[in-house]
């Protein structure tokens, strides 16, 4: 095996270990514990009294906004890395197109600004 | 390079290795949170300054019941924690201690990095979603939107340093740092007056600060801590559960920290790099002293409100992150 696979072999091994210890401590805590359901216990906690209505609420998410923008950002990080180790060989031009691209987003994220959507709605 | 027979070994040093050092940040972060409170701290367990303490915390819940409430979602629920430790700990795969001690030397290793940390956000999700309590849900929302916003100073800071060392190997990145390390990206002659101007700003020092400020919010210590604000919501996401669950947990958030803290020794100082001492002490002492920073700043840092945390990102850490990138850009590209 070439040292590429003998790499990535070794994360996945690693995972497959942490994934046997999880489970391993899991199952002998089930030996360890006791087993006693009650109702009152068993219920969700809400400051002592009985949880009131739905639990699944629809909850006022006032920050979905920023969600849309990091989807935005991240894609243009994955586009950063590969940029970031070849701009040099690559010369001004490479240097030049990033520019545009970030100044692109920057101008993105200004128009979101000025729209006060980066407030607390 | 290992031999791919020693692998198994490999991976089981790694484990226990980990767990080590997630109960030596425990027993640290209890004496030194007791000693900022003016208290001594654990004194018993283990005879000696309460060194066994870290074993006691992992042995007391692993008697405890294990509690699913009746209106969660189960199988989600019981799955988040290992959701949560999976990826916390395989992190520890590609830091290297020493020059060529590595569990797994990919080339890709910071991008590695940062895409496996990013997992646990869909942890937290889960477990707040899953535990079908009120309390968890506005904990895992704002846990969730938090780290989303602090993702990015983190990758721009990272980013910054791959175009200094011009390389996206953990291994490589330390080779690549001369004594200033990279606070400075440019030693050699500069040209013309631009070239100075974009030469003297110390772009590694300004990714550092992001990262830094950026790796607080990551693992919701303070003062970053609003979706665990005990005073208000309890333990946030982690509010339903209990025993080796909730443990899980925490372990991962312990890992994480320690992960962290690699990671910055080995972007931002060098690593294993100093003198007189061996590589692996050295580097150990960078961790350490990171370690203790992280805690000694959750302990005596105020809680920002949900607002000016999500000000602090969008509007300050993101445009200075990618000013970042472009400067270092430009300063290389001038100075040729």
């Amino acid at each position: 095996m070439s040292d590429y696979y003998v790499n990535y072999a070794a994360v996945a091994v690693l995972g497959a270990v942490i994934l046997l210890f999880g489970l391993g401590t899991f199952a002998g805590w089930a030996l360890l514990r006791p087993k006693r359901w009650n109702k009152e216990k068993n219920a969700i906690y809400e400051c002592g009294i009985d949880a009131v209505g739905e639990q699944w609420k629809q909850p006022n998410v006032r920050y979905y906004i920023f969600a849309f923008l990091f989807v935005v950002f991240d894609v243009e990080a994955l586009f950063l890395f590969p940029w970031a180790i070849t701009y040099q060989k690559l010369g001004v031009y490479a240097v030049v197109e990033m520019v545009v691209f970030i100044a692109i987003l920057f101008f993105g994220l200004a128009y979101a600004w000025g729209r006060k959507v980066l407030d607390w709605a | 390079m290992t031999h791919w027979a020693l692998i198994p070994i490999q991976s089981v040093v790694i484990l226990v290795a980990v767990l080590l050092s997630t109960g030596v940040l425990l027993y640290a972060l209890l004496k030194i949170h007791s000693r900022i409170m003016n208290r001594v701290g654990p004194m018993y367990a283990g005879r000696f300054h309460g060194v066994g303490q870290p074993i006691a915390e992992f042995l007391k819940p692993i008697q405890k019941e294990d509690i699913v409430p009746t209106l969660a979602d189960a199988p989600v629920f019981k799955i988040a924690p290992l959701i949560a430790l999976i990826p916390a700990f395989l992190v520890f795969a590609v830091i290297p201690i020493a020059p060529g001690l590595v569990g797994a030397n990919i080339d890709l290793g910071l991008f590695y990095v940062l895409a496996i940390s990013a997992l646990s956000a869909i942890a937290i999700v889960m477990a707040a979603y899953a535990s079908a309590s009120k309390f968890t849900l506005v904990g895992g929302l704002r846990a969730v939107g938090q780290i989303i916003a602090y993702e990015l100073p983190i990758v721009l800071g990272a980013v910054t340093i791959a175009m200094i060392a011009e390389t996206l190997s953990l291994s490589k990145i330390v080779d690549a740092q001369s004594f200033p390390f990279v606070v400075w990206p440019y030693w050699g002659p500069h040209h013309g007056i631009a070239g100075w101007i974009f030469g003297l700003v110390p772009w590694g020092a300004i990714a550092f600060g992001m990262f830094m400020l950026a790796s607080f919010a990551e693992v919701m210590w303070n003062p970053f801590d609003m979706p665990a604000a005990e005073s208000e919501i309890i333990t946030g996401p982690y509010t339903e559960y209990s025993g080796m669950r909730f443990i899980f947990f925490y372990m991962s958030e312990f890992a994480h920290v320690v992960a962290l803290s690699a990671i910055a020794s080995l972007l931002f100082f060098g690593g294993w790099r100093g003198p007189i001492l061996p590589p692996v002490l050295w580097f150990l002492i960078k961790v350490s002293v990171f370690g203790v920073f992280f805690i000694w700043v959750r302990f005596t840092m105020p809680r920002l409100r949900e607002d000016q945390l999500q000000k602090l990102a969008w509007k300050l850490l993101i445009p200075l992150g990618l000013l970042t990138v472009l400067g270092v850009a430009i300063t290389k590209v001038i100075n040729k």
